[in-house]
């Protein structure tokens, strides 16, 4: 019986689409199964980050409404050996032609024949985020280090707390560490201090993030990148493994390399 | 870069971090002004019957606590303790 994790943020492109891609291909490249669901209904992007655009013959929908079986609309990434399959949104229907109680009971099924289950929440606190918590054992919120996002993060962890749902972790996503650095840029401490919830990683911002969602592949794979390393690390701990916090503060510039050079 | 007029760079984060904390407060209060001047209203009613307050000086406050709870503080000045006798007179 695998685990079902839904990604949630309140404010939309903050990354949880991204986030969703990232951390399942990680997964599936450790050799687990993997499952992903894109719960935005009538706005599916999921497929297009995962570069799976070309290849969806059902949808979500579709499997509730019982057109297709669960087996037929999952798409494979063959890029990773079938391991990552992604059940792709409905980008005519309507966002309530899928209810919490059919989330949920998908969500049953997909945990029963994978080792881990992504829900990928649409933005908002409307119906699509509640079929996402619906089905979710575990609940990811991804913000960013601006204002709105997280005082959205916040609403969103009042609200998991009102139904009762199991404590969320944070994902805080594109960091600017020359901006952090310059004091024009709220630190990771003071998001966590004023959110009171578990870190579950940091993101630095990385243009090789475009770069790979241009190709349709996960950054996680750009072995080398930034964002990759963010994102194993985050991959890593959700299979149990102890791994510290990344050390964005990389000084990069040349003086400061000549500097620590001095201090040696 | 000079900050030729005077203005304020390099804090832009910790204006960030005071806002967020103070929108987050309020937020999770999720108070009405309605029902706080209601609630003020029937606080001042409780304290007149035994003490002679600064009404004007009144403060509420809500604070942010432990565990996403929240902390409603009121602070009355307090001129004089009325007699027992006078509380009595009222009821």
């Amino acid at each position: 019986m695998g685990v079902v994790y839904a990604v949630t943020s309140g404010k939309g492109g903050v990354g949880k689409t991204t986030t969703v891609a990232n951390l399942s291909t990680g997964l599936a490249m450790l050799g687990y199964s993997v499952a992903v669901v894109d719960g935005d209904i009538g706005l599916r992007n999921l497929d297009l980050v995962m570069g799976l655009e070309n290849r969806i013959v059902y949808d979500i929908v579709d499997v509730v409404e019982g057109r297709a079986t669960l087996k037929q609309a999952l798409i494979k990434d063959k890029k990773l050996k079938s391991k990552l399959q992604l059940l792709p949104a409905s980008q005519t229907k309507d966002k309530t032609a899928v209810s919490p109680e059919n989330m949920a009971k998908l969500a049953l099924e997909l945990k029963d024949q994978f080792d881990f289950v992504f829900l990928d929440s649409p933005a908002g606190i409307e119906q699509g985020f509640r079929n996402a918590i619906a089905g979710a054992d575990e609940i990811l919120i991804v913000t960013n280090p601006e204002l709105s996002a997280i005082r959205d993060a916040d609403r969103i962890v009042g609200l998991l707390d009102s139904y009762g749902k199991k404590a969320p972790k944070l994902i805080i996503n594109r960091i600017r560490t020359d901006m952090v650095r310059r004091g024009e840029m709220i630190q990771v401490e003071e998001i966590i201090d004023a959110l009171e919830i578990e870190l579950s990683g940091i993101i630095p911002d990385d243009e090789a993030v475009i770069v790979s969602t241009n190709r349709g592949e996960a950054v996680i794979r750009e072995e080398g990148s930034k964002a990759a390393k963010a994102y194993s690390n985050i991959v890593r701990r959700l299979v149990g493994e102890e791994v510290p916090l990344m050390e964005l503060d990389e000084k990069n510039s040349f003086v400061e390399k000549l500097f620590r050079l001095f201090k040696k | 870069m000079f900050n030729l007029f005077g203005s304020k760079k390099g804090n832009s984060a910790s204006i960030a971090s005071n806002r967020l904390k103070v929108v987050i407060t309020q937020d999770r209060a999720n108070i009405s002004s309605e029902i706080l001047e209601d609630l003020k209203k029937d606080v001042l009613a409780v304290f007149n019957r035994y003490l002679i307050i600064d009404e004007s000086g009144m403060e509420c406050l809500v604070k942010k606590e432990q565990e996403r709870n929240i902390g409603l503080s009121i602070s009355i000045p307090v001129k004089q303790v009325k007699k027992r006798m006078s509380v009595l007179d009222e009821d």
